[in-house]
This record gives C-alpha cells, structure tokens and sequence, in this order.
C-alpha cells in the first residue's frame, strides 16, 4: 500500500522547522511514499516567493517523492496572482491558503479573486481551517459553494473546535475534502458517516504533528482495509494527481 | 506508572455515547493506566452540577484506588457554587475542580471566576481549565488567573491545543503556579515545552474516551516516542500528577 502524507511542511520557518533530508528520513522510516509540502510562517505569510522557490528546489530534486504547493498571500492581489502562475509553470500542483496567518475570510474579495485564477489553472486549493477568526469551516463552505469546480482540502477538518461545522461544510459542499491531522478518530469517523471515505485524505502537518501521531490514529480508526487505502492514499492519488 | 490527568465520564453527549463506571475503568486497565483523574462532561452543560458530582462520587466510591474526581461547579452560581466546592472536597473527597468555560458560558479571567479560585486555594486543591478554544478559555485568559492568584495551581488541560500552543508556553513562562497538561497538544508543542519550561510541570492526559475508545495509546505513544530521557517520561505520565495531588 501506497502511503500519501497529503499536508506537511518544508522549509526554515521561524517555528516550523525541516529540511528535505529529515522529511525523505522521516516518510522512509514510516513507509510514506509521497507527500504535499509547503511553505509556512513567514514565508505564507509575506515572503511568499522564497518560500515557494525552495519548495519548487525541493520537487525538482525529488519529484517521485514530493509534489508542492504554493504559497500566496490574498492580500497581493494581482502579485499573488502573478506568483501562483509562476509556481505552477515551475512545476508546483496546488494552492495552499493559510487565512490564519495571512489573515483574510474565505468570503472576502480578494481571496475570491485568487480562487478565480486556481480556478483556471484548474488546481486544488488546501485550506488551513479550524482557527477562528479567519479560518472557519463554514467560511470555507461558502467559497467552496462559489467554486464548483475547484476541489478545496479542509485542512485538519476543522480542529480543534470548528470540528462541529466541518462535517456540515464538506457535506454541503461536494468540492470539499477533508484532512486528518489533529483530528480525534470519532471526529474522523463522523466525517466517514456524513461524507462517505472518497473524500477524506491522510495529512501529519508535520512537524507540527507528527507522522508517527497520526498513522497511528488512521490505524486506530474502526475502517476497512479498502477504506484504509483511500484515505491514506488513493484519495490524495486521485485528487492532486500524484502516480504511486 | 501511568496516571491518566483528564478523563470523562458520561452517558452520551452528542453523537459521542459515554460508558458506565465499570466498562470505564476496564478500558483503562485494559490499556495499562494504573489510575484516572475523572470529570464529568454532561454536568458543563446542566444546571445541576452537584448531580453530576454526585455520579464522580459514586464512581470513587466503586473504584477508591484506580480513580480520583475532580467536580464542577458553575462560576454564576455565587455562594451556592462555593458550598459545593466545599462540599466536594470535605464530604466526596474531591482532589480539585474542572471547568469548561465555553461550555459552560462563562469567560475564564471573569470576575465570577476569583472567589471560585480563592475557595481552591482555600482547599488546597488544583482548578483543571479546558484551554486553547476563543473566546473564552484561551490560555492567557486562564493564565490571569494564575497571575491573580499565585498560590492557586491551574491546569491549562490541553496546554493550548494547536492555536495556542505558544500563548500556553509563554504562559507558563510567565507564572509557575501553571500546569501545563498533554491531552491534545501537538508534538511540536510538548517538545518546545519540556525544553522550556522542564519536564516538572508537565502533565499527562487523555480525555479519555472523547478521542476514541483507543485514545490512551494514542496519547502515551506521542508522550514516549518524544525526544527526552525515560525519567522525564516517567515523571510526566504519572510522577508529577502524583505529587501535585499528593496521591
């Protein structure tokens, strides 16, 4: 079985910290094949091209194992725009918000104007949610609701108390998939129950968690072993793009 | 030695079904914890908390050397909430006190919240704190209460959780009368927080069952695959609860 780490990061964050080397090391030593890096802290923040031009170095040099996504702050408007093409054409796969740091609702017009551009460049968006006031799930459901056709991960399924609205957001929206980590297993097993396995993907956030926590949560999840593998990777396969 | 810091007992509460005293201390045993700090969960959300206190009690009547009880009481409740408080510790034998602030709709650095504190102090017990959560049980909020009453010990009993993880830290930086408890903390905070702040002040919890069933080898896996000697290992998942106890 093919183990996808659908959300982590890479790079020299003034709190996340890790190099390619720990993170190859790591997904080694825990059997994970692929994983979705980006850029966090200051590099999401503000210095949005740094942050995406080390993640472009990194999938470059290790495409078989790490596929990235780019970083933008809304608030650049055009720029960020701008920047998200340039990451695309060098070979990044999908946008990754952080409204948290970046601080800016789903709703508001300047995210809606960055979705428009992923949108057409028909890539998958990630979302840090479950931090209020910027990153809710119910925020994200509207702007999913607005894009049909962009496909948008709930990251950490809204953990830790936004998890009340994030079965409701991905059940509203059929364009929402949820991320795993920090979530607690009957949080998880609630979003299997409303939602259906298809559209739950396997994430450490590591180092923030860690892939050693959070394989063995899906381990612990009461699940078959069909519905195992699409979480833990066929999903992530499928939606991203990612051969294993 | 394994002493489980945050557990709930409950019959069901949302879509989560509870368990009676009995199946709950079979769990535990059968997952290798040698004894538990038990809440209630329901009791955050019902007018009557000595009810709820009422069924901790019974509870350690059944199992007086595997679980300990810490009762509620509701902050608004005025003197009623410190007879209770009294009455949890002298006649139940209570060893400290949780609250939930969100849940039970009241702001944690309120000033309903000092005459609680004061009565802990009295009694020479802990107040355990859900924290991590705006708008009211962030960690620097529960925290005010620890600059307030410095003789007073306080839990922050998720140390944070994933969004304040480092207002915790800083929190308990800040003040020593602070506890900072694992049940839900991310691994990256647990590792910055024994560093800083020394493996003494560090707590274990599960939350047990809320996280599943299966919770507590979830939990004490993140506590021992952590970068720090077996004796700070020990002394979190069970030494330090011990002494700050006096089990």
């Amino acid at each position: 079985m093919s183990i996808i780490d659908a959300h982590c990061y890479l790079g020299d964050g003034v709190y996340m910290k890790r190099n390619s080397g720990d993170l190859l090391d790591e997904m080694d030593s825990h059997g994970v094949s692929h994983a979705v890096v980006n850029s966090t802290d200051q590099y999401s923040a503000v210095y949005n091209r740094e942050g995406n031009d080390e993640i472009i170095r990194a999938v470059s040099e290790h495409p078989d194992r790490l596929t990235g996504f780019a970083v933008v702050n809304p608030w650049y408007g055009q720029k960020g725009a701008d920047e998200l093409r340039r990451c695309i054409e060098s070979g990044l796969r999908g946008l990754s918000l952080d409204t948290r740091r970046q601080g800016c609702f789903f709703t508001d017009t300047i995210v809606r104007r960055l979705i428009q551009h992923a949108a057409e460049l028909e890539i998958p968006v990630y979302c840090h949610t479950g931090t209020p006031i910027h990153a809710l799930p119910l925020g994200l459901m509207e702007l999913a609701l607005d894009f049909p056709k962009v496909s948008f991960i709930m990251g950490s399924g809204g953990w830790a108390d936004g998890w009340y609205d994030a079965g409701t957001a991905a059940k509203t929206a059929p364009n929402i998939f949820i991320e795993t980590s920090y979530c607690a297993i009957p949080l998880i097993a609630n979003a299997i129950r409303l939602i259906g396995v298809e559209r739950i993907l396997f994430g450490s956030d590591a180092p923030g968690s860690s892939l050693e926590t959070e394989l063995l949560k899906i381990r612990l999840l009461d699940l078959d072993a069909r519905g195992r593998e699409m979480i833990l990777g066929d999903n992530a396969a499928r939606l991203i793009g990612i051969r294993i | 030695m394994i002493l489980d810091g945050h557990t709930h007992l409950f019959s069901q509460f949302g879509f989560l079904r509870g368990m009676d005293a009995g199946e709950f201390v079979d769990k535990l045993k059968s997952q290798r914890v040698d004894g538990a700090v038990v809440m209630t969960l329901e009791g955050f959300t019902k007018d009557d908390s000595r009810l709820y206190n009422d069924q901790l009690h019974a509870a350690t009547e059944r199992y007086p050397e595997y679980l300990c009880a810490f009762g509620t009481v509701h902050p608004r409740d005025g003197s009623g909430a410190i007879s209770e408080m009294q009455r949890c510790v002298k006649e139940l034998g209570m060893k400290g006190f949780k609250f939930h602030p969100w849940l039970q709709a009241f702001c944690a650095s309120g000033r309903e919240m000092f005459p609680i504190v004061q009565e802990a102090v009295a009694l020479d017990v802990p107040l355990l704190f859900h924290d991590g959560t705006p708008p009211y049980c962030t960690s620097l909020q529960i925290a005010y209460l620890a600059r307030c009453f410095p003789e007073a010990t306080i839990i922050l009993g998720h140390s944070g959780l994933r969004d304040y993880w480092r207002e915790a830290l800083y929190a308990a930086m800040e003040y020593e009368n602070i506890i900072l408890q694992f049940c839900g903390t991310p691994d990256i905070a647990m590792r910055e927080m024994i560093k800083q702040v020394g493996p003494e002040r560090c707590i274990f919890g599960s939350d047990f069952p809320f996280p599943g069933d299966s919770c507590i080898e979830l939990a004490v896996s993140q506590i021992k695959n952590l970068d720090v000697s077996d004796a700070a290992k020990d002394a979190i998942l069970g030494e330090n609860l011990k002494r700050i106890l006096n089990l």
